[in-house]
C-alpha cells in the first residue's frame, strides 16, 4: 500500500507539471501523451535522486528533452523550475534521501542549464535552417531564371512560330529559323518594318508605342498583317508584340511573334469563294449578287441607270429530264458563258441563283444597249444551238427587267421588281421579256391581299348571291335567272361575280364556293317557285373549269336538287367549252351524266366556228357566246366588220345545229336588236336588268 | 534585415512580413525574421494570436488524425507555410507511415524550407504553385505522382483561405478542387472570422495589410458556402477549439477567442 501512495504522489506531481506547462507552449501531441512523457521525465529525476551516487547529469538530459518535445514557450522553463523545486523537495517518497534539499537544487539547476543549452542550440539550428532555406530560395529563383532563359532560347530557336527581336530603334537584333522560313534571311541591323507590307506598318508601330508608353502590356494584334519576303511574295500572319525589360524594368528590346496563317488565309479565301459562288458555273451566287447589288445601290452615281435582269430558262426541265443531269449541267455552263459574253462590254455581274435561274446586274454606261436590245441579244445568243454528245440543243429564256436611276433603295426590292416582271412575262405566255410596271405590281399585290381575305370574308357572311334575269330577245320574256357571286367588301365596295371567281381560284376556294353557290341558288329558286305557284324561269348557274372537272360534281348537283325538291329540268348549268376542247375526260363524263339526269347544259365561251363541232357530238342544245366576241361586236357594230360577220356566221351555224344561243353582257337596246337580228335567242345585260338581290328579282317576276 | 539585400531575388521577399513566418513565430519557432516578429507582436496587441495559432494547429492535428481514422492515406496541404511543429506528415505518418503528403505553397522561402526538411522522406514532398490556380496545382500534382487523384484524399486548407480575396472567388477555387476529387475525399478547413471579436479582428486585418498576405475574415455563412458540395461531419462548422476536442473542457468559456471557424466535410 505504501508503494501505491508513493506512486500516486509521484503521479500527482506529474499531473501538476503537465498542467503548469500546458498553456506555455504548443506541443503537437495529445494531453495523455504529454502526461506520459512528463511522468517518464519525472521518473528519471526521481531515479537520479535515489541512486547512491547522485549526479546532476540526468537533469541536463531532462532539460534537453523538454526542448526536443517543444516545451519551448517563454514560461515553460520557469514553470518547470517552480513545480520541480517545490514538488521534489516536499515529496514524501524522497524524504529519506540524504541532503535532499541540496540535491534538488542542484538537479533543478541542471534541468535549467540543459534546457537553456538545448534551446539555444535549437534556435541556432532553426536560424541556420531558415538561412539555408533563404539561400535555397535564392538559388531556386536564380536557377528558375536560368531555366527560363534556357527555355526562351529553346523556344526561340525551335519554335514553329516566327520571332523577331529588335531594339528600340526598330533595328533587327535577331530572327529565328521559323521567321526566316517565312520572309527569308534579313540581316541584323535592317529595320523590323522592312518585313511588312507598307500599309501594315502603322498599326504595328502604334502597338509598340502603346507598349513603351505603358498603355498596354503586350498584346496580340487583332488584324491579320501582311509580310513580304525577299521575292516580294505576301505572307499573312497574326502578330503579338511585347517588350523585353532590364532589371529596373526599363524596356530594352521589342519581341515580335509572327504566326504564319497564309495557308489559313488562302483556305479562307477559297471557302469564301465557295460560299459566294455557284460551284457548277463558277458564277457569283444569289448571296454574292445581292451584296454586290447592295453596294452598287449605295454608291451609284445619281445619273447612272442600274438595271437588274432576272432570267429564267424555258424548257430547261425538259433538257434535264429528257437527256441527263450531266447534259443539263453542261447546258447551264454554256448559258453562263453566253450571258457573260452578252454583257462583257459592260460593268455587269452575272449570277446563277439556282437550277435554271440567272440574274444580271448592269451599271449602265452610254454604250449599254437598251433593255429591248439587251433582251434580244440574250435570246439570240441563247438561240445558237449547242451541240452536246452529238445532240443539238436550243434553250430560250424569259427575262424580267427592273431599272432604277441613281443610288438608294433596297436591293431586295429591286430584285423583287425584276421577278414580278418575269412573273408577268411568264403568265402572258407569249412575250419573252418585260419591264417591271410599278402600277401593275401594286395592283398585283392588292389582289393578293384581297384573295387572302376571301376565306375570312366568306365565313363572316360578306359573300352573297345576286341574281340577274335572262330574257328572250324576241319578246322580252324572262326565261332564266343567273346566280352570281357578290362580295360586299368593307373597304373596296362591291366585288362582282367574275372578280370573286378569280380570287377564289387563287386561294383554292373555287370548288367549295362553287358548291355553295349551286345549293344556295337552288334553295332560292325553290322558295320563289313556292311563292309563284310553281311557275319560274330556269336557274342558270355557270361552272368554272375546276368545277366542271370535279368528280364530285354530279353528286353535289343531285344533292342540291334533292334537298330543295327542285326538278332537274329547272336547272341549267353552264360548262366552259374549253373543258371539252381538252379531249375526253371527267368534264365530258360529268356533262353526259348531268344530261342523263335531265339537267340542261349550256356550253360557255363559244367563239369559233369549230366550237360547233361539240353540238354535233353532244346532247347540248344551248350555247353562250364568249364575252370577248360580245365586246368586240359592241365596239364595232357596223355590218361590214369582220367580227360582226363572223358572229353572224357562228349564230347561223348554231341555229343550223338546232341549238339556241345566249348572249350575255348586252348593254343597250341597240345592241340587243343587233343580236336578235343576227339570230341570238336569249340576252342578258344592262339593257334589261342589272344583277340584284332576291327581293328585286321577285318583284320583277311578280310584275311580269 | 530592414532593407533589400542585393543578392536576394525580387520574388524572395524579406522586407515585407510573411504570414507563414508570423505563424511560425507564434507557434514558438525561430524560422522567422525581425520584420515577421514585429508584425506578430502588433498582431498580439490586437488579438490573442498565440492562442489562435495554437488552437488552429491543434485543429489541424485532430483533423488529420480523424481523416486517418476515416481511411484517408493521402493528403494535399494547400498553403502549408513554414514546416513548424506538428506538421501534417509528422502527425499522419506517426499514425500510419504509409501516409503520403504533398505540401503546396507559393512563398519561396517556405517552399525551400520544406524541401530541406522533407529531404529523405519518400512519402512527403512540396511543390511551389499558387493555390488560387487549382488547375495548375492539380496538373503539378499529377506530374508529381505522389498522390493519386483517383483515390480519396484529404484536402487541407487550414488557416489559408482568408488570404484569398473575394475578387479571386475563393468559392469557385474550392469548387474547382472539389470537382477533381474522388468521391469519399474530405476537405478540412479553418478560416478567420470576424464573428467572435469583430473590432479586434478589424485591427488584425489592418496588421495583415502590412504583410505579404492581407487577410479577409469571413462570416459563418460565407465560410459555410466554401463547403458547398461537402457533407460536414459532426459537429459541423464551429470554432477551432470546439471541433472534436480531446476533452469536453478544452474549448473553455471563450471558444470564440479562437477567431477561426473549422470544419471537415466529405465530398458527396
Amino acid at each position: 500500500m505504501r508503494a501505491g501512495v508513493r506512486q500516486s504522489d509521484r503521479a500527482g506531481l506529474a499531473r501538476q507539471w503537465a498542467s503548469a506547462l500546458r498553456t506555455t507552449a504548443y506541443v503537437p501531441t495529445s494531453r495523455r501523451e504529454i502526461e506520459r512523457l512528463l511522468r517518464e521525465l519525472l521518473d528519471r529525476l526521481f531515479g537520479s535522486l535515489t541512486v547512491e551516487e547522485f549526479s546532476p547529469g540526468t537533469g541536463r538530459e531532462v532539460g534537453q528533452q523538454l526542448v526536443t518535445c517543444y516545451f519551448t514557450g517563454e514560461q515553460s522553463l520557469s514553470r518547470t523550475v517552480e513545480v520541480l523545486a517545490g514538488g521534489l523537495a516536499a515529496n514524501s517518497e524522497l524524504q529519506s534521501v540524504e541532503g535532499l534539499a541540496g540535491k534538488v537544487t542542484s538537479l533543478v539547476g541542471a534541468v535549467a542549464a540543459g534546457y537553456a543549452a538545448a534551446l539555444r542550440a535549437q534556435t541556432l539550428d532553426q536560424q541556420e535552417e531558415v538561412k539555408q532555406a533563404l539561400l535555397q530560395a535564392c538559388q531556386d529563383a536564380e536557377r528558375g531564371w536560368q531555366v527560363s532563359e534556357a527555355k526562351f532560347r529553346q523556344l526561340f530557336t525551335s519554335s514553329a512560330v516566327g520571332i523577331a527581336i529588335s531594339d528600340l530603334d526598330d533595328k533587327l537584333v535577331e530572327t529565328n529559323q521559323a521567321l526566316r522560313g517565312i520572309v527569308g534571311d534579313l540581316a541584323a541591323g535592317h529595320s523590323l518594318y522592312e518585313l511588312f507590307h507598307p500599309d501594315d506598318v502603322t498599326p504595328l508601330k502604334n502597338a509598340y508605342q502603346e507598349l513603351v508608353d505603358g498603355r498596354s502590356t503586350g498584346s496580340r494584334l487583332p488584324q491579320r498583317m501582311r509580310l513580304i519576303d525577299q521575292d516580294g511574295e505576301l505572307a499573312w500572319a497574326y502578330l503579338a508584340v511585347s517588350l523585353l525589360r532590364d532589371a529596373d524594368g526599363a524596356p530594352t528590346d521589342q519581341v515580335t511573334i509572327v504566326e504564319d496563317v497564309t495557308e489559313l488565309h488562302l483556305l479562307g479565301q477559297e471557302l469564301r469563294h465557295q460560299s459566294l459562288h455557284d460551284s457548277l458555273t463558277s458564277l457569283p451566287n444569289q448571296q454574292f449578287f445581292m451584296s454586290t447589288l447592295e453596294s452598287v445601290l449605295e454608291r451609284a452615281h445619281p445619273a447612272t441607270q442600274i438595271t437588274v435582269l432576272k432570267i429564267n430558262l424555258t424548257g430547261f426541265a425538259v433538257v434535264n429530264d429528257g437527256f441527263s443531269r450531266e447534259i443539263g449541267d453542261r447546258v447551264l455552263h454554256s448559258v453562263a458563258k453566253r450571258l457573260q459574253r452578252v454583257v462583257s462590254g459592260d460593268k455587269a455581274t452575272v449570277a446563277r441563283f439556282g437550277s435554271d435561274e440567272f440574274a444580271v446586274l448592269i451599271e449602265n454606261s452610254p454604250t449599254t444597249p437598251s433593255v429591248s436590245a439587251l433582251a434580244a441579244r440574250i435570246n439570240s445568243e441563247l438561240a445558237e444551238p449547242m451541240y452536246l454528245d452529238g445532240r443539238r440543243l436550243v434553250v430560250s429564256a424569259r427575262i424580267g427587267v427592273a431599272e432604277q436611276q441613281g443610288p438608294g433603295g433596297q436591293a431586295a426590292l429591286l430584285l423583287r421588281a425584276a421577278e414580278a416582271a418575269l412573273h408577268h412575262v411568264r403568265r402572258s405566255g407569249t412575250r419573252l421579256w418585260g419591264v417591271f410596271d410599278p402600277h401593275r405590281d401594286a395592283d398585283h399585290r392588292a389582289r393578293c391581299r384581297l384573295a387572302a381575305a376571301l376565306p375570312g370574308a366568306w365565313g363572316s357572311g360578306e359573300i352573297s348571291l345576286d341574281y340577274q334575269p335572262l330574257a328572250r330577245l324576241a319578246d322580252g320574256t324572262i326565261v332564266g335567272i343567273q346566280a352570281l357571286l357578290r362580295w360586299d367588301h368593307p373597304h373596296n365596295g362591291v366585288l362582282a361575280h367574275q372578280e370573286c371567281l378569280e380570287l377564289a381560284v387563287r386561294t383554292g376556294l373555287v370548288l367549295p364556293l362553287g358548291h355553295w353557290t349551286l345549293r344556295r341558288a337552288c334553295e332560292q329558286l325553290a322558295s320563289w317557285r313556292q311563292r309563284l305557284g310553281g311557275v319560274t324561269p330556269l336557274l342558270h348557274v355557270e361552272l368554272t373549269p375546276q368545277q366542271s372537272h370535279d368528280p364530285d360534281l354530279v353528286g353535289i348537283v343531285r344533292g342540291a336538287l334533292e334537298q330543295t325538291g327542285l326538278a332537274a329540268d329547272r336547272l341549267q348549268l353552264g360548262i366552259p367549252v374549253s373543258v371539252l376542247d381538252a379531249g375526253p375526260g371527267r368534264g365530258g363524263d360529268n356533262l353526259g351524266m348531268l344530261t342523263d339526269m335531265g339537267v340542261a347544259i349550256a356550253l360557255l365561251g363559244f367563239s369559233a366556228v369549230t366550237d360547233v363541232a361539240h353540238l354535233e357530238d353532244l346532247p347540248v342544245r344551248t350555247v353562250e357566246i364568249a364575252p370577248r366576241v360580245v365586246q368586240r361586236v359592241a365596239r364595232r357594230p357596223s355590218e361590214g366588220s369582220a367580227v360582226a360577220r363572223a358572229a353572224r356566221l357562228l349564230l347561223k351555224l348554231v341555229w343550223s345545229c338546232g341549238a339556241s344561243a345566249i348572249v350575255r353582257g348586252i348593254d343597250t337596246q341597240h345592241e340587243a336588236d343587233w343580236w336578235r337580228s343576227a339570230g341570238a335567242d336569249v340576252g342578258q345585260g344592262a339593257f334589261l336588268a342589272l344583277p340584284g338581290a332576291p327581293d328585286k328579282i321577285i318583284a320583277l317576276l311578280e310584275g311580269r | 534585415m530592414g532593407e533589400k539585400l542585393a543578392w536576394v531575388p525580387d520574388e524572395v521577399n524579406l522586407v515585407v512580413p510573411s504570414s507563414a513566418r508570423i505563424y511560425d513565430y507564434l507557434l514558438g519557432g525561430a524560422h522567422n525574421f525581425k520584420v515577421d516578429r514585429e508584425a506578430a507582436e502588433r498582431l498580439l496587441a490586437a488579438v490573442p494570436a498565440r492562442d489562435m495559432a495554437w488552437l488552429n494547429r491543434g485543429f489541424l492535428r485532430r483533423a488529420v488524425l480523424f481523416l486517418v481514422d476515416a481511411g484517408i492515406r493521402q493528403f494535399l496541404d494547400l498553403g502549408s507555410g513554414i514546416p513548424t511543429v506538428g506538421n501534417v506528415h509528422e502527425v499522419a505518418q506517426e499514425a500510419d507511415p504509409a501516409c503520403r503528403v504533398l505540401y503546396v505553397d507559393i512563398e519561396p522561402i517556405a517552399v525551400a524550407h520544406s524541401k530541406l526538411l522533407l529531404a529523405g522522406n519518400d512519402n512527403a514532398s512540396v511543390i511551389r504553385v499558387d493555390l488560387c490556380k487549382p488547375e495548375m496545382v492539380l496538373n503539378s500534382l499529377e506530374r508529381h505522382r505522389l498522390l493519386d487523384l483517383a483515390q480519396p484524399l484529404g484536402l487541407l486548407m487550414v488557416g489559408v483561405m482568408q488570404f484569398v480575396p473575394d475578387s479571386d472567388d475563393p468559392w469557385g477555387i474550392v469548387a474547382d478542387y472539389r470537382e477533381k476529387l474522388a468521391p469519399g475525399s474530405y476537405l478540412a478547413m479553418s478560416h478567420f472570422t470576424p464573428d467572435g471579436m469583430p473590432e479586434r479582428m478589424a485591427q488584425a486585418v489592418e496588421v495583415f495589410k502590412t504583410t505579404q498576405e492581407p487577410a479577409h475574415p469571413r462570416t459563418h455563412a460565407q465560410v459555410m458556402r466554401l463547403f458547398n458540395g461537402f457533407e460536414l461531419v459532426e459537429p459541423g462548422l464551429v470554432y477551432t477549439s470546439q471541433w472534436r476536442p480531446e476533452s469536453p473542457e478544452d474549448p473553455g468559456e471563450h471558444p470564440h477567442h479562437s477567431n477561426l471557424y473549422a470544419a471537415v466535410g466529405r465530398k458527396l
